[in-house]
């Protein structure tokens, strides 16, 4: 998969930053490259992680994927991105607080089928430590856990290339390397490639370029 | 599990305070629409005899008209009012133009001492009398002639006529058992000829025979080539209480049987009564399916999260939409269905105490009233869909505004 920016300006950012490597260039990235986009808050890095996502379009220039302009996308195309080539995980998490964190997970079959769902999220739940709130709701569940389950959910989906916004800030050093060390599994076994996005230039996990804004 | 997301903060109060409404507003258009049909229908049985909207006129009876000024309506006055606005056919009442007398004892020939009496016939064509005409016609050659009588007239005899003179009364059914004897004088040769009433009218009030009857007898068996002129009409209108028809009636000195034009006035009453519920009752359906619409949109944005992050993990719309489409399908259907019912139970309950008063009204629910409800329900099933559609679509993901 190859995303291609091309001049982008987030509207509100307009005329308020200084020159940078990613706004008003050309800029592409490619799967299964990883790349870590660092800056300090309100410098538009969510910002460009929403506009991948499709729910943001307040911005100038031109987003593709794999040649495809994003603005003209219908809302199946958006769906098609979102549950088979591209995976989210959002500051804010977007879990169901009613559902149990397993339920959370096992709802992404109800979008797209899954091979041994089951299997795969307690595997992953017990590298993660949290096979023990599978069964719990999650809106009781701490943000720390809550942040395991959201990557979790992203891992099991289909992607070609992994998003994920400042996915670590509530997780210990010890969880943010097994967080680290899972996310670096899938993606080679998918060959996808990886935007996270971080407040500085660390990560758990190995990268490949890091764009600072 | 998808159901218990998106349908997860429903009121079950509004929802039920919603679909009440609808009901209500099904129902009373349903409603409306049955009894209205189940009524005028009644009201047009009452002219079973005459189709709807015929009227019989004569000229009014005056003074003068003693001293030899004419009765009868001339060709010209024929056409011209047949020329009037409203009027679709005018057909002259023919009479006899011979002598005619009557005697019910079969096997007596001539005058007799028991019942006999002289006798008038009229006939109109057979297409402007509408029932049971299969027995009442008539060729040349036949020696039976089928009469047409006033039910008034059986009435007459039997509580008038026959307690006081300790004569028998007679059911209709054996009164057209009865062989009757005409006599015709035709140049003062008598003729006689067998006739039976085969059938009775309620609205013309005149002793009725096959019109190709009179048409042969008048010229058989009277010298006279002349076509005599009618001294009645019968005038098949769009609206007897047409205004202009009726003035011009007046003006022209013409008298309607006035009942007709009762039955008529009621009619347009009934019209006009059921043309305001309809209207009513469409304004109620219209004003409940609104709260119908904004409950829907209020449950749409009471699960807004739900929607948004199931769009947000690539769920397409139309998948989201199916558990809300579902939801309105059965509630809708709930309600048509509900509202028939009600209706049904309403209309027999009504055709039970109707039928106490001696009113016949339609058995059952009116093909219309199925129709309409079938209608409403895909109607608004379709509106309701779309509405969910497009809230679904524009509610879209989540959209953060952070930088």
């Amino acid at each position: 998969m190859k995303i291609r920016l091309k001049n982008i300006v987030p509207l509100p950012l307009k005329g308020s930053f200084s020159a940078n490597n990613l706004w008003e260039q050309e800029r592409c990235f490619e799967s299964p490259r990883k790349y870590l986009i660092c800056a300090r808050s309100g410098r538009g890095k969510s910002t460009l992680l929403h506009m991948l996502h499709g729910s943001r379009q307040d911005y100038e220039g031109q987003v593709f994927i794999d040649d495809q302009e994003l603005s003209g996308f219908s809302s199946n195309q958006w769906a098609e991105l979102r549950s088979s080539r591209m995976a989210f995980v959002f500051q804010d998490l977007r879990l169901f607080p009613q559902l149990t964190a397993e339920e959370n997970l096992i709802l992404l079959e109800k979008i797209r089928p899954i091979t041994d769902l089951t299997q795969q999220i307690h595997a992953m739940a017990k590298t993660l430590d949290i096979e023990s709130s599978l069964k719990k709701k999650c809106g009781i569940l701490s943000l720390g856990q809550q942040q395991r389950i959201a990557i979790i959910r992203a891992l099991l989906q289909n992607f070609e290339c992994l998003v994920m916004d400042e996915p670590f800030s509530h997780l210990d050093e010890e969880n943010q390397l097994k967080a680290g060390r899972l996310i670096e599994q899938v993606l080679n076994k998918k060959n996808a490639g990886l935007i996270l996005s971080s407040l500085n230039d660390q990560a758990p996990l190995s990268i490949d370029e890091r764009i600072y804004l | 599990m998808m159901r218990q997301l998106l349908l997860s903060r429903q009121k079950p109060a509004q929802l039920i305070g919603s679909s009440l409404g609808a009901f209500l507003g099904v129902f009373f258009l349903l409603f409306t629409l049955q009894a209205y049909l189940d009524f005028s229908q009644l009201l047009n049985q009452k002219n079973q005899l005459i189709r709807g909207e015929y009227l019989i006129i004569n000229k009014r009876v005056s003074m003068l008209s003693s001293f030899g000024e004419t009765r009868t309506f001339s060709q010209a006055e024929q056409d011209e009012l047949s020329k009037q606005k409203g009027v679709v056919q005018v057909a002259p009442f023919r009479s006899n133009q011979f002598p005619a007398s009557g005697s019910i004892l079969p096997g007596t020939q001539g005058s007799n001492r028991g019942l006999a009496a002289e006798l008038f016939f009229e006939s109109v064509p057979n297409a402007m009398i509408d029932g049971d005409l299969e027995q009442f016609k008539w060729a040349p050659g036949e020696q039976e002639i089928p009469i047409l009588i006033p039910s008034n007239y059986l009435k007459l005899y039997n509580f008038g006529f026959a307690p006081s003179q300790g004569m028998p009364q007679v059911s209709p059914k054996t009164l057209s058992q009865i062989s009757f004897q005409l006599r015709f004088d035709s140049l003062g040769i008598p003729i006689y000829k067998q006739a039976r009433i085969v059938a009775y009218t309620e609205r013309i009030p005149s002793i009725l025979v096959p019109d190709a009857f009179l048409a042969y007898a008048n010229k058989v068996y009277v010298s006279s080539t002349k076509t005599p002129e009618a001294s009645r009409l019968m005038v098949e209108v769009k609206d007897p209480s047409n205004p202009i028809l009726l003035q011009y009636l007046d003006s022209h000195a013409y008298e309607s049987n006035e009942e007709q034009l009762k039955n008529a006035r009621l009619s347009n009453a009934l019209k006009m009564v059921g043309g305001i519920l309809g209207f009513i009752s469409i304004l109620i359906l219209l004003l409940s399916f609104l709260g119908f619409f904004q409950y829907a949109e209020l449950s749409l944005n009471r699960n807004a999260y739900e929607i948004k992050t199931l769009l947000d993990l690539g769920m397409k719309p139309s998948q989201i939409y199916q558990p809300y489409f579902r939801v309105l399908l059965m509630m809708m259907g709930g309600i048509s269905i509900l509202a028939l019912l009600v209706v049904w139970l309403i209309q027999s309950w009504l055709y039970d105490t109707a039928s106490d008063y001696g009113l016949m009204l339609n058995e059952g629910l009116q093909n219309a009233v199925l129709f309409t409800s079938l209608l409403i329900f895909a109607l608004f099933t379709l509106v309701q869909a779309f509405g969910i559609r497009r809230g679904i679509r524009n509610l879209g993901p989540h959209v953060s505004s952070s930088i």
